[in-house]
């Protein structure tokens, strides 16, 4: 009875057992976005130090990604605009004039000591950690330094200047047929929808203050165009809204797309600016209620990216984050901060969360009940699951490419392979055919040998030669 | 969109957005316009700009084609002009104003915490919606006070908020399918990074633990106190560690570690402690230029990086010689709120109830339309901008947490940041 309690528990166990992979940088916190900005990067250094000191660290495979490339970041954004990033410094800004008007560089994205340096650290880490979850080396991974939704092609919006998001997408889609994003940032994830408006390869769905809000974008009514059309979800939501409304309308919703769409791989931005308190965001959320969908996202089984985002209240994005890399890593942390280098920015309750205001919710259950039915109705035009007949799942296709010797086999004969290939390759000594190595007759000495071992070789011959 | 205020139908949500915080959209001839009141002195960068302008005509043809081919709803939410919400008007404005009234109170009990007055007036803002906010960011949460006197002010055509669409200029390139995994393809995969630890299932909580405290314990010249481990990490220590394949006698030998994440891109080197010269010159340079890092750094602590600037301040924000430095302006700062008291008193008398136009200098309400004029919200808005012209620079501008100085706990004196993140 015990045994079979005991075998139970570890099942459990083992199924909410995670690989987490997580990438920082510690130069990331220092980088200043300018004097009055609200957008500061030293937050993701704060929410580190809690990771550490709450001993979450440990049980976190961590790493310090590479800075993303100049050609790894064109793979997304315009040259003309990556050029730009890369020379313009606040010395020489008199010369850009011109550019910085077109880049909408210069007042929310202030053009700052070490901004190509801090593109590249938020763009490397989300590109690792696409690359990680490819090779199916992690369950989940998190780059707080990331999230960046706002940035757009050839243009800065919204204190964001490169698109990790959707840079690490495009290299989720090297092994993944489809790919969901989801923003529960309280801003609309403009440039991410934008980049993917027009591809079923992947869904976009976000969560965010709508109506007089930056960045104006996400209506309910804006759903995708040409192929994309119906693969672009939004949930405009009003003020105030609560953890119980707001997990209301993301279950239901959430639950239908992960039907329906049926992703291989999600990415979710935790832009922290939902939360209570917020400098910009006016819902009413806490971190209880931030982290559901975190929990949402982990129970179903595929690999999952986690990102920042927004969060202009430095210390209830640490705490946030913190709160969720423990979610991801199941780990119970106690409602006491540890102490840690900036634990006075905790005060003065020096508590991880935090509690909900009592501010009105402008959205009713009436609100939130038609829009969960629109929206449903836009999910229910969705080709399902797309070209899902036509193409093998993405599962077997990526155990199909890591086999290298079907790799080989697949390749074109008439090319020879590279040597690093080749160098490995024997030939099976069950081989009937004369290869390279005819005349010195193995065939016959093969056959004679396995002749004197005894039966069973003809008929495997036999079935060799039906095919 | 705040049924407050969006339900006046025939008020068209027309925001004056913040004359120098609207970067116009490229393609805009009141931009142009606008472009050269900001830059009025400066004639050559005007000129590239009109250049840039007149480049861009033919995008605009088209755009006024497309749009001409478009029916009048399509174009009114082309140019934010929303469909009318329901009203549900009066309970929503007599709450603003006695809520408006509440801060206000709270408002002046701490008028130089910088940070609270902003969260402030972010829910001031968000309460009463003004309509700005889609353009930009802030919001209006940063103050503009030279557009007090753009009354007559045109803004500039609205940016479309509409997703474009165009695969070369807006879209990502996405293949149709998953591409087959080829040598070149792998060869071009971001690299992993640097591992800094990865967790291993056999080592046990407690050694882990007694690994990490005792060279912690050591690093800062502690004695190992067996009863206070707790299971706090250190990424030096978890480094050392991994390097010596779990090791924990191997890792021992390679005292004192390796930093494991250092700063390699924002500092020269290894970052050494701050020297008293430093912290003094630091702090002289940030009583004149706030948190100018570069003009501290080229100009005061020269012998610094601009990084190493950034993170020492956010050690030394939360030291006792901020404090000491805080209390200070402090001081000067109470005689000012004793003024401020004053002007505002007299002010309450002089705004007459039911008008708007009293308040012309008010950004807050002329961009918010207030619908009736809700006085509190106007007497709240002006203090406010008084408070932005009285403000000192050391209180902020705010965009720290609002640690409460006095509330909290005497912080321990951080002389020496050495940390590594």
């Amino acid at each position: 009875m015990s045994a079979t309690g005991a075998a139970l528990t570890q099942v459990t166990q083992e199924q909410s057992r995670r690989r987490v992979a997580y990438y920082y940088d510690s130069n990331i916190g220092n980088y200043y976005y300018g004097q009055g900005h609200v957008m500061k990067p030293h937050r993701i250094r704060m929410t580190h130090h809690l990771l550490l000191n709450y001993g979450i660290y440990r049980d976190l495979e961590v790493y310090r990604p590479f800075p993303a490339s100049f050609d790894e970041m064109t793979r997304f954004h315009s040259e003309e605009y990556m050029t730009f990033l890369k020379t313009a410094t606040p010395d020489n800004l008199k010369l850009y004039n011109k550019q910085m008007l077109k880049f909408n560089v210069g007042e929310d994205c202030p053009l700052f000591d070490g901004l190509y340096e801090f593109c590249q650290l938020s763009s490397g880490g989300s590109l690792a950690a696409a690359v990680k979850l490819n090779k199916q080396k992690a369950d989940i991974a998190i780059n707080w330094m990331g999230g960046l939704h706002h940035a757009k092609k050839s243009e800065a919006s919204g204190f964001c200047y490169t698109n990790d998001i959707v840079l690490g997408i495009l290299e989720l889609l090297k092994y993944h047929k489809r790919v969901l994003y989801v923003d529960i940032d309280v801003h609309h994830g403009d440039g991410v929808e934008e980049a993917f408006y027009t591809t079923d390869r992947v869904m976009t769905v976000s969560f965010h203050k709508y109506g007089e809000f930056f960045p104006g974008t996400g209506d309910l009514k804006d759903v995708g165009a040409g192929k994309g059309r119906y693969y672009s979800l939004n949930v405009p939501l009003r003020d105030g809204v609560t953890d119980e409304s707001y997990q209301s309308i993301f279950k239901p919703v959430m639950t239908r797309v992960m039907d329906r769409f049926q992703p291989s791989a999600v990415v979710l931005q935790c832009g922290a600016d939902s939360l209570n308190g917020d400098r910009l965001g006016p819902f009413n959320l806490t971190l209880r209620g931030h982290g559901e969908c975190v929990k949402f996202f982990r129970s179903y089984n595929i690999p999952l990216m986690m990102v920042g985002g927004g969060g202009y209240t430095p210390r209830n994005v640490a705490r946030c984050w913190t709160y969720e890399t423990a979610l991801a890593v199941d780990k119970d942390i106690p409602d006491e901060l540890p102490y840690n280098d900036y634990f006075e920015y905790f005060g003065p309750n020096y508590r991880l969360h935090i509690d909900p205001s009592n501010a009105t919710n402008d959205n009713s259950s009436d609100y939130l009940k038609k829009l969960q039915e629109n929206v449903v109705q836009n999910l229910e035009k969705l080709t399902f699951a797309p070209s899902v007949q036509m193409h093998p799942t993405p599962d077997d296709a990526i155990l199909c490419l890591n086999d290298t010797s079907l790799n080989q086999d697949m390749a074109n004969p008439d090319v020879r392979l590279h040597p690093s290939i080749m160098d490995g390759v024997t030939q099976d000594p069950g081989e009937f055919y004369d290869g390279e190595t005819e005349g010195d007759d193995r065939r016959n000495e093969h056959n004679a040998k396995r002749a004197a071992e005894g039966g069973g070789d003809d008929a495997a011959k036999r079935a060799r030669n039906d095919n | 969109m705040d049924p407050r205020d969006s339900d006046l139908p025939d008020h068209p949500e027309d925001p004056y957005p913040p004359a120098d915080q609207q970067v116009p959209p490229p393609a805009d001839e009141d931009a142009e316009d606008f472009v050269e009141d900001e830059h009025e002195e400066d004639d050559e960068a005007t000129l590239d700009e009109e250049e840039a302008m007149l480049e861009d005509d033919d995008d605009e043809l088209d755009d006024l084609e497309a749009e001409a081919d478009m029916d009048i709803e399509e174009l009114r939410k082309k140019y934010g002009y929303g469909a009318p919400a329901p009203s549900e008007d009066e309970p929503g404005i007599s709450s603003v104003a006695d809520e408006a009234e509440e801060e206000e109170e709270e408002e002046l009990e701490v008028p130089f915490n910088n940070e609270v007055i902003m969260q402030q007036q972010h829910q001031f803002t968000s309460k009463i919606a003004i309509e700005s906010a889609a353009n930009n960011y802030f919001g209006v949460a940063e103050n503009n006070e030279a557009e007090e006197e753009d009354v007559d002010y045109e803004p500039p055509e609205k940016k479309e908020f509409q997703i474009r669409v165009d695969p070369l200029l807006y879209q990502a390139a996405v293949p149709e399918s998953i591409e087959g995994v080829t040598p070149s393809a792998e060869a071009a995969e971001h690299p992993a990074g640097t591992l800094l630890w990865a967790p291993r299932e056999d080592l046990p909580d407690e050694s882990l633990n007694r690994f990490v405290h005792e060279w912690k314990a050591r690093r800062h010249g502690v004695e190992t106190d067996e009863t206070k481990i707790d299971s706090r990490d250190d990424e030096d220590a978890l480094y050392a560690l991994l390097s010596s394949a779990y090791s924990t006698d191997a890792a021992a030998a390679h005292f004192p570690f390796e930093k494991a994440n250092e700063f390699k891109r924002t500092c020269d080197g290894e970052s050494k402690p701050f020297t008293t010269e430093e912290m003094a010159a630091f702090e002289t340079g940030f009583k004149d230029n706030y948190k100018n890092f570069r003009v501290i750094r080229e100009h005061f602590v020269p012998s610094r990086t601009h990084g190493e600037l950034i993170n020492y301040y956010y050690h030394w924000k939360m030291s006792s010689r901020f404090n000491e430095l805080f209390r200070q302006r402090q001081m000067r700062k109470d005689f000012m709120t004793e003024v401020m008291d004053q002007m505002e008193s007299t002010k309450r008398r002089r705004v007459e109830p039911s008008s708007t136009t009293t308040s012309s200098s008010s950004t807050v309400v002329e961009r918010g339309h207030s619908p009736d004029g809700a006085p509190s919200t106007v007497i709240h808005s002006e203090n406010y901008d008084d408070e932005v012209e009285y403000e000192d620079p050391l209180a902020g501008a705010g965009d720290e947490p609002p640690v409460d100085v006095w509330a909290a706990p005497p912080p321990p004196q951080i002389e020496q940041p050495t940390e590594s993140a």
